[in-house]
Protein backbone atom coordinates (compact mmCIF):
# COMPACT_ATOMS: atom_id res chain seq x y z
CA UNK A 1 0.00 0.00 0.00
CA UNK A 2 1.25 3.38 -0.92
CA UNK A 3 2.29 5.51 2.04
CA UNK A 4 -0.09 8.38 1.34
CA UNK A 5 -2.71 6.35 3.15
CA UNK A 6 -0.87 6.68 6.42
CA UNK A 7 -3.29 9.15 7.95
CA UNK A 8 -6.28 7.03 7.12
CA UNK A 9 -4.56 4.00 8.54
CA UNK A 10 -4.12 5.76 11.88
CA UNK A 11 -7.69 4.87 12.78
CA UNK A 12 -6.79 1.22 12.85
CA UNK A 13 -4.61 1.68 15.94
CA UNK A 14 -2.61 -1.46 15.42
CA UNK A 15 0.73 -0.04 16.50
CA UNK A 16 0.42 -0.31 20.24
CA UNK A 17 -0.92 -3.83 19.94
CA UNK A 18 2.19 -5.49 18.56
CA UNK A 19 4.88 -2.88 18.91
CA UNK A 20 4.61 -3.14 22.65
CA UNK A 21 4.33 -6.88 22.52
CA UNK A 22 2.02 -6.94 25.50
CA UNK A 23 4.74 -5.77 27.86
CA UNK A 24 4.20 -2.04 27.74
CA UNK A 25 7.70 -1.65 26.29
CA UNK A 26 8.62 -1.01 22.68
CA UNK A 27 9.66 -4.21 20.95
CA UNK A 28 13.46 -4.10 20.45
CA UNK A 29 13.21 -4.53 16.68
CA UNK A 30 11.76 -1.03 16.38
CA UNK A 31 13.99 1.99 16.80
CA UNK A 32 11.16 4.29 17.79
CA UNK A 33 7.42 4.27 18.13
CA UNK A 34 7.23 6.10 14.79
CA UNK A 35 9.21 3.31 13.18
CA UNK A 36 6.95 0.67 14.71
CA UNK A 37 3.86 2.63 13.85
CA UNK A 38 4.70 2.85 10.17
CA UNK A 39 5.69 -0.78 9.96
CA UNK A 40 2.49 -1.98 11.51
CA UNK A 41 -0.14 0.26 10.03
CA UNK A 42 0.46 -0.16 6.33
CA UNK A 43 -1.06 -3.06 4.44
CA UNK A 44 1.13 -5.09 2.15
CA UNK A 45 1.02 -4.04 -1.51
CA UNK A 46 -1.62 -5.53 -3.76
CA UNK A 47 -1.14 -6.24 -7.43
CA UNK B 1 4.02 16.95 -23.31
CA UNK B 2 5.26 15.27 -20.14
CA UNK B 3 4.06 11.73 -19.71
CA UNK B 4 2.93 11.28 -23.31
CA UNK B 5 4.76 8.63 -25.30
CA UNK B 6 3.85 6.48 -28.31
CA UNK B 7 2.49 3.22 -26.97
CA UNK B 8 3.77 -0.26 -27.74
CA UNK B 9 1.50 -3.15 -28.72
CA UNK B 10 -1.46 -1.83 -30.62
CA UNK B 11 -3.06 -2.32 -33.98
CA UNK B 12 -4.36 0.32 -36.34
CA UNK B 13 -7.94 -0.20 -37.51
CA UNK B 14 -10.07 1.52 -40.17
CA UNK B 15 -11.43 5.02 -39.44
CA UNK B 16 -8.38 5.89 -37.33
CA UNK B 17 -9.47 3.51 -34.61
CA UNK B 18 -6.84 1.57 -32.67
CA UNK B 19 -6.90 -1.71 -30.77
CA UNK B 20 -4.71 -1.86 -27.66
CA UNK B 21 -3.00 -5.23 -27.38
CA UNK B 22 -1.31 -4.72 -24.02
CA UNK B 23 -3.90 -6.34 -21.77
CA UNK B 24 -6.54 -8.95 -22.54
CA UNK B 25 -9.23 -6.31 -22.43
CA UNK B 26 -8.09 -5.22 -25.95
CA UNK B 27 -9.77 -1.81 -25.88
CA UNK B 28 -10.82 -0.52 -29.29
CA UNK B 29 -10.55 3.26 -29.22
CA UNK B 30 -11.85 5.93 -31.57
CA UNK B 31 -9.79 9.10 -32.05
CA UNK B 32 -9.80 11.12 -28.82
CA UNK B 33 -11.02 8.19 -26.75
CA UNK B 34 -9.37 7.18 -23.48
CA UNK B 35 -8.77 3.52 -22.62
CA UNK B 36 -10.50 1.60 -19.82
CA UNK B 37 -7.31 1.98 -17.73
CA UNK B 38 -7.46 5.78 -18.20
CA UNK B 39 -3.84 6.14 -19.24
CA UNK B 40 -3.81 5.26 -22.94
CA UNK B 41 -5.40 7.40 -25.60
CA UNK B 42 -6.08 7.35 -29.29
CA UNK B 43 -4.60 10.58 -30.64
CA UNK B 44 -5.33 10.96 -34.32
CA UNK B 45 -5.19 7.24 -35.04
CA UNK B 46 -2.11 6.46 -32.92
CA UNK B 47 -2.09 4.99 -29.42
CA UNK B 48 -0.26 6.95 -26.74
CA UNK B 49 0.53 6.24 -23.12
CA UNK B 50 -0.16 9.26 -20.91
CA UNK B 51 1.59 8.22 -17.69
CA UNK B 52 5.17 7.70 -18.88
CA UNK B 53 7.42 8.70 -15.95
CA UNK B 54 4.62 10.44 -14.05
CA UNK B 55 5.50 9.13 -10.61
CA UNK B 56 2.65 9.40 -8.13
CA UNK B 57 4.42 7.75 -5.19
CA UNK B 58 8.00 6.89 -4.44
CA UNK B 59 9.50 5.37 -1.33
CA UNK B 60 11.80 2.71 0.05
CA UNK B 61 9.84 -0.20 1.50
CA UNK B 62 11.00 -3.42 3.09
CA UNK B 63 10.75 -6.13 0.42
CA UNK B 64 8.45 -8.07 2.77
CA UNK B 65 5.80 -5.43 2.15
CA UNK B 66 5.48 -6.29 -1.58
CA UNK B 67 5.02 -9.02 -0.21
CA UNK B 68 8.08 -11.05 -1.17
CA UNK B 69 9.24 -13.29 1.68
CA UNK B 70 11.55 -15.54 -0.33
CA UNK B 71 13.51 -13.01 -2.38
CA UNK B 72 16.46 -11.20 -0.81
CA UNK B 73 14.79 -11.19 2.61
CA UNK B 74 15.19 -8.04 4.68
CA UNK B 75 16.31 -5.90 1.75
CA UNK B 76 15.02 -2.41 1.02
CA UNK B 77 13.21 -1.95 -2.28
CA UNK B 78 12.75 1.31 -4.13
CA UNK B 79 9.02 1.40 -4.85
CA UNK B 80 7.27 3.57 -7.41
CA UNK B 81 3.86 4.04 -8.97
CA UNK B 82 2.04 6.12 -11.57
CA UNK B 83 -1.72 6.41 -12.21
CA UNK B 84 -4.45 4.17 -13.61
CA UNK B 85 -5.38 0.49 -13.61
CA UNK B 86 -6.85 -2.08 -15.98
CA UNK B 87 -9.05 -3.42 -13.15
CA UNK B 88 -11.86 -1.75 -11.23
CA UNK B 89 -11.67 -3.49 -7.86
CA UNK B 90 -14.14 -1.66 -5.61
CA UNK B 91 -11.99 -2.52 -2.56
CA UNK B 92 -8.75 -1.07 -3.97
CA UNK B 93 -6.41 0.18 -1.25
CA UNK B 94 -4.76 2.69 -3.61
CA UNK B 95 -7.83 3.84 -5.49
CA UNK B 96 -6.80 7.52 -5.38
CA UNK B 97 -4.04 6.75 -7.86
CA UNK B 98 -5.32 3.56 -9.50
CA UNK B 99 -8.70 4.92 -10.52
CA UNK B 100 -7.64 8.33 -11.74
CA UNK B 101 -6.02 9.84 -14.79
CA UNK B 102 -2.40 11.02 -14.64
CA UNK B 103 -2.19 14.27 -12.72
CA UNK B 104 1.08 16.16 -12.45
CA UNK B 105 -0.22 18.28 -9.56
CA UNK B 106 0.15 15.18 -7.40
CA UNK B 107 3.15 13.66 -9.08
CA UNK B 108 6.69 14.27 -10.33
CA UNK B 109 8.25 13.47 -13.67
CA UNK B 110 11.20 11.09 -13.53
CA UNK B 111 12.68 9.90 -16.81
CA UNK B 112 14.16 6.39 -16.40
CA UNK B 113 17.75 7.72 -16.21
CA UNK B 114 16.87 10.05 -13.32
CA UNK B 115 15.04 7.33 -11.48
CA UNK B 116 18.00 4.97 -11.74
CA UNK B 117 20.28 7.71 -10.36
CA UNK B 118 17.99 8.04 -7.37
CA UNK B 119 17.87 4.29 -6.81
CA UNK B 120 21.66 4.19 -6.85
CA UNK B 121 21.90 7.19 -4.51
CA UNK B 122 19.84 5.32 -1.93
CA UNK B 123 21.71 2.09 -2.62
CA UNK B 124 18.59 0.05 -3.16
CA UNK B 125 19.28 -3.36 -4.71
CA UNK B 126 15.94 -3.45 -6.48
CA UNK B 127 13.02 -1.46 -7.87
CA UNK B 128 9.37 -2.38 -7.34
CA UNK B 129 6.82 -1.27 -9.90
CA UNK B 130 3.87 -1.30 -7.57
CA UNK B 131 0.96 0.50 -5.80
CA UNK B 132 -0.94 0.92 -9.08
CA UNK B 133 -0.89 -1.67 -11.86
CA UNK B 134 2.53 -1.64 -13.61
CA UNK B 135 1.23 -3.36 -16.74
CA UNK B 136 -0.49 -0.17 -17.81
CA UNK B 137 2.74 1.84 -17.60
CA UNK B 138 4.43 -0.87 -19.59
CA UNK B 139 6.61 1.40 -21.73
CA UNK B 140 8.18 3.04 -18.66
CA UNK B 141 8.60 -0.26 -16.82
CA UNK B 142 10.29 -1.83 -19.84
CA UNK B 143 12.71 1.02 -20.42
CA UNK B 144 13.53 1.51 -16.73
CA UNK B 145 13.99 -2.19 -16.06
CA UNK B 146 16.41 -2.47 -19.00
CA UNK B 147 18.49 0.38 -17.58
CA UNK B 148 18.28 -1.06 -14.08
CA UNK B 149 19.49 -4.44 -15.28
CA UNK B 150 22.55 -2.81 -16.86
CA UNK B 151 23.34 -1.23 -13.50
CA UNK B 152 22.92 -4.51 -11.62
CA UNK B 153 19.63 -3.43 -10.03
CA UNK B 154 16.86 -6.03 -9.84
CA UNK B 155 13.29 -5.45 -11.01
CA UNK B 156 10.14 -6.53 -9.19
CA UNK B 157 6.54 -6.34 -10.38
CA UNK B 158 3.60 -6.25 -7.99
CA UNK B 159 0.84 -6.93 -10.45
CA UNK B 160 -2.63 -8.24 -11.17
CA UNK B 161 -1.14 -10.32 -14.02
CA UNK B 162 -3.68 -9.11 -16.59
CA UNK B 163 -1.38 -8.85 -19.58
CA UNK B 164 -1.23 -10.30 -23.09
CA UNK B 165 1.43 -12.87 -23.83
CA UNK B 166 3.44 -10.88 -26.40
CA UNK B 167 4.21 -7.87 -24.17
CA UNK B 168 4.80 -10.22 -21.26
CA UNK B 169 7.41 -12.18 -23.20
CA UNK B 170 9.25 -8.99 -24.07
CA UNK B 171 9.32 -7.86 -20.44
CA UNK B 172 10.18 -11.15 -18.72
CA UNK B 173 13.96 -11.09 -19.43
CA UNK B 174 14.28 -7.95 -17.30
CA UNK B 175 12.08 -9.04 -14.39
CA UNK B 176 13.64 -10.83 -11.45
CA UNK B 177 10.66 -11.34 -9.17
CA UNK B 178 6.94 -10.87 -9.13
CA UNK B 179 4.07 -10.98 -6.72
CA UNK B 180 0.80 -11.56 -8.55
CA UNK B 181 -2.51 -10.96 -6.85
CA UNK B 182 -5.17 -13.55 -7.59
CA UNK B 183 -8.32 -11.62 -6.76
CA UNK B 184 -10.57 -14.66 -6.63
CA UNK B 185 -10.73 -18.07 -8.21
CA UNK B 186 -13.95 -17.46 -10.04
CA UNK B 187 -14.61 -15.71 -13.33
CA UNK B 188 -17.89 -14.48 -11.81
CA UNK B 189 -15.97 -12.32 -9.33
CA UNK B 190 -13.61 -11.14 -12.07
CA UNK B 191 -16.62 -10.21 -14.23
CA UNK B 192 -18.82 -8.68 -11.54
CA UNK B 193 -16.30 -6.58 -9.63
CA UNK B 194 -12.97 -6.47 -11.37
CA UNK B 195 -13.75 -6.42 -15.10
CA UNK B 196 -11.00 -8.79 -16.11
CA UNK B 197 -10.27 -12.37 -17.08
CA UNK B 198 -9.04 -14.90 -14.52
CA UNK B 199 -7.73 -17.31 -17.15
CA UNK B 200 -5.42 -14.67 -18.62
CA UNK B 201 -4.02 -13.94 -15.16
CA UNK B 202 -3.32 -17.61 -14.48
CA UNK B 203 -1.62 -18.03 -17.86
CA UNK B 204 0.62 -15.03 -17.20
CA UNK B 205 1.66 -16.37 -13.78
CA UNK B 206 2.47 -19.78 -15.24
CA UNK B 207 4.51 -18.22 -18.01
CA UNK B 208 6.60 -16.14 -15.61
CA UNK B 209 7.23 -19.16 -13.41
CA UNK B 210 8.19 -21.24 -16.45
CA UNK B 211 10.66 -18.58 -17.59
CA UNK B 212 12.46 -18.53 -14.24
CA UNK B 213 11.03 -15.37 -12.66
CA UNK B 214 10.80 -15.70 -8.87
CA UNK B 215 7.03 -15.91 -8.26
CA UNK B 216 4.96 -15.40 -5.12
CA UNK B 217 1.19 -14.99 -5.14
CA UNK B 218 -1.24 -13.12 -2.93
CA UNK B 219 -4.88 -13.87 -2.19
CA UNK B 220 -6.63 -10.97 -0.46
CA UNK B 221 -9.53 -12.50 1.45
CA UNK B 222 -12.61 -10.30 1.20
CA UNK B 223 -15.60 -11.36 3.31
CA UNK B 224 -18.53 -12.32 1.12
CA UNK B 225 -16.55 -12.03 -2.13
CA UNK B 226 -13.86 -14.71 -2.26
CA UNK B 227 -13.73 -16.30 1.20
CA UNK B 228 -15.50 -19.57 0.39
CA UNK B 229 -13.33 -22.53 1.32
CA UNK B 230 -14.29 -24.46 -1.80
CA UNK B 231 -13.15 -21.67 -4.12
CA UNK B 232 -9.96 -21.15 -2.16
CA UNK B 233 -9.17 -24.87 -2.24
CA UNK B 234 -9.52 -24.86 -6.03
CA UNK B 235 -7.04 -21.99 -6.20
CA UNK B 236 -4.62 -23.87 -3.96
CA UNK B 237 -4.85 -26.97 -6.14
CA UNK B 238 -4.13 -24.89 -9.22
CA UNK B 239 -1.18 -23.33 -7.35
CA UNK B 240 0.25 -26.76 -6.52
CA UNK B 241 -0.30 -28.12 -10.00
CA UNK B 242 1.04 -25.17 -11.99
CA UNK B 243 3.45 -23.33 -9.70
CA UNK B 244 4.64 -26.13 -7.44
CA UNK B 245 4.51 -26.70 -3.71
CA UNK B 246 7.48 -24.45 -2.96
CA UNK B 247 5.98 -21.28 -4.47
CA UNK B 248 5.03 -18.97 -1.58
CA UNK B 249 1.37 -18.06 -1.13
CA UNK B 250 0.28 -15.02 0.89
CA UNK B 251 -3.22 -14.98 2.33
CA UNK B 252 -3.86 -11.34 3.20
CA UNK B 253 -6.30 -9.64 5.49
CA UNK B 254 -8.67 -7.17 3.87
CA UNK B 255 -9.36 -3.75 5.40
CA UNK B 256 -12.19 -1.52 4.21
CA UNK B 257 -11.23 0.81 1.36
CA UNK B 258 -12.79 2.76 -1.52
CA UNK B 259 -16.32 1.47 -2.20
CA UNK B 260 -16.05 -1.39 0.29
CA UNK B 261 -16.17 0.68 3.45
CA UNK B 262 -19.14 -1.26 4.81
CA UNK B 263 -17.41 -4.61 4.61
CA UNK B 264 -15.67 -5.68 7.80
CA UNK B 265 -11.98 -6.56 7.94
CA UNK B 266 -11.39 -10.26 7.33
CA UNK B 267 -11.90 -12.15 10.58
CA UNK B 268 -8.73 -13.76 11.94
CA UNK B 269 -10.56 -17.12 12.05
CA UNK B 270 -11.20 -16.99 8.28
CA UNK B 271 -7.55 -16.32 7.56
CA UNK B 272 -6.47 -19.12 9.87
CA UNK B 273 -8.95 -21.53 8.29
CA UNK B 274 -7.65 -20.81 4.78
CA UNK B 275 -4.06 -20.90 6.02
CA UNK B 276 -4.71 -24.43 7.25
CA UNK B 277 -6.42 -25.45 4.01
CA UNK B 278 -3.37 -24.41 1.98
CA UNK B 279 -1.05 -26.26 4.34
CA UNK B 280 -3.23 -29.39 4.32
CA UNK B 281 -3.26 -29.39 0.53
CA UNK B 282 0.54 -29.30 0.53
CA UNK B 283 1.74 -25.75 -0.10
CA UNK B 284 5.03 -25.53 1.79
CA UNK B 285 5.21 -21.79 2.34
CA UNK B 286 1.89 -20.19 3.25
CA UNK B 287 1.67 -16.82 4.97
CA UNK B 288 -0.95 -14.78 6.73
CA UNK B 289 -0.60 -11.11 5.77
CA UNK B 290 -1.72 -7.81 7.33
CA UNK B 291 -2.01 -9.40 10.75
CA UNK B 292 1.20 -8.27 12.47
CA UNK B 293 2.39 -10.57 15.21
CA UNK B 294 0.54 -13.64 13.89
CA UNK B 295 2.52 -16.89 13.71
CA UNK B 296 1.47 -17.21 10.07
CA UNK B 297 4.05 -14.54 9.23
CA UNK B 298 6.89 -16.95 9.94
CA UNK B 299 8.60 -19.34 7.54
CA UNK B 300 8.51 -22.92 8.78
CA UNK B 301 10.86 -25.61 7.57
CA UNK B 302 8.75 -28.05 5.51
CA UNK B 303 10.93 -30.87 6.79
CA UNK B 304 11.22 -30.36 10.58
CA UNK B 305 8.44 -27.73 11.00
CA UNK B 306 10.66 -25.41 13.06
CA UNK B 307 10.48 -21.65 12.43
CA UNK B 308 13.43 -20.79 10.22
CA UNK B 309 12.49 -17.14 9.73
CA UNK B 310 10.45 -15.25 12.29
CA UNK B 311 8.79 -11.98 11.40
CA UNK B 312 6.70 -9.27 12.95
CA UNK B 313 4.95 -7.24 10.29
CA UNK B 314 7.54 -6.60 7.62
CA UNK B 315 10.56 -7.02 9.89
CA UNK B 316 12.64 -10.15 10.35
CA UNK B 317 13.14 -10.88 14.03
CA UNK B 318 14.89 -14.25 13.88
CA UNK B 319 16.94 -15.98 11.19
CA UNK B 320 17.66 -19.69 11.41
CA UNK B 321 19.08 -20.42 7.98
CA UNK B 322 22.62 -21.27 6.96
CA UNK B 323 24.61 -19.24 4.43
CA UNK B 324 23.23 -21.44 1.64
CA UNK B 325 19.63 -21.03 2.85
CA UNK B 326 19.27 -24.40 4.57
CA UNK B 327 17.37 -25.01 7.78
CA UNK B 328 19.78 -24.60 10.69
CA UNK B 329 17.96 -27.33 12.60
CA UNK B 330 17.70 -30.15 10.06
CA UNK B 331 19.63 -29.01 6.97
CA UNK B 332 16.65 -29.06 4.60
CA UNK B 333 16.83 -26.71 1.64
CA UNK B 334 14.48 -23.71 1.86
CA UNK B 335 13.35 -22.13 -1.40
CA UNK B 336 14.78 -18.64 -0.97
CA UNK B 337 16.40 -16.64 -3.72
CA UNK B 338 19.26 -14.44 -2.55
CA UNK B 339 20.70 -14.08 0.88
CA UNK B 340 19.44 -12.12 3.84
CA UNK B 341 20.20 -8.44 3.45
CA UNK B 342 22.84 -7.34 5.91
CA UNK B 343 23.82 -3.86 4.84
CA UNK B 344 21.55 -1.61 6.84
CA UNK B 345 18.77 -3.73 8.20
CA UNK B 346 15.87 -2.13 6.38
CA UNK B 347 14.93 0.31 9.12
CA UNK B 348 15.46 3.49 7.16
CA UNK B 349 12.91 2.99 4.43
CA UNK B 350 10.35 5.35 5.93
CA UNK B 351 12.67 8.38 5.64
CA UNK B 352 11.10 8.99 2.24
CA UNK B 353 7.57 9.34 3.53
Amino acid sequence: MVALHLKYEAVRGLATFTAHSGTGKLHPIYKSLKDAYIYLTLDADIG
Amino acid sequence: MLGRRKALFYEKLPDKKVKCKLCPRNCILSPGQLSFCKVRKNIDGELYTLNYGIISALGIDPIEKKPLFHFYPGSPIFSISTFGCNFKCPWCQNWEISQSEPNLSYASYYPPEDLIKLVKKYRSPSIAYTYNEPIIWYEYVLETSKLAKKEGIMNVLVTNGHICMEPLEELIPYIDAVNVDIKAFSQDVYSKYIKGYLEAVLEAIEEMKKKGVHVETTYLVIPGVNDREEEFRKMVRWHLDRLGDDTPLHISRFFPHYKFLDTSPTPTETLERLWKVAQEEGVKYVYVGNLPGHRGENTYCPSCQRAVIKRIGFAITEWNLSEDNRCKFCGAEINIRGRKWKEVGGHYWWLFI
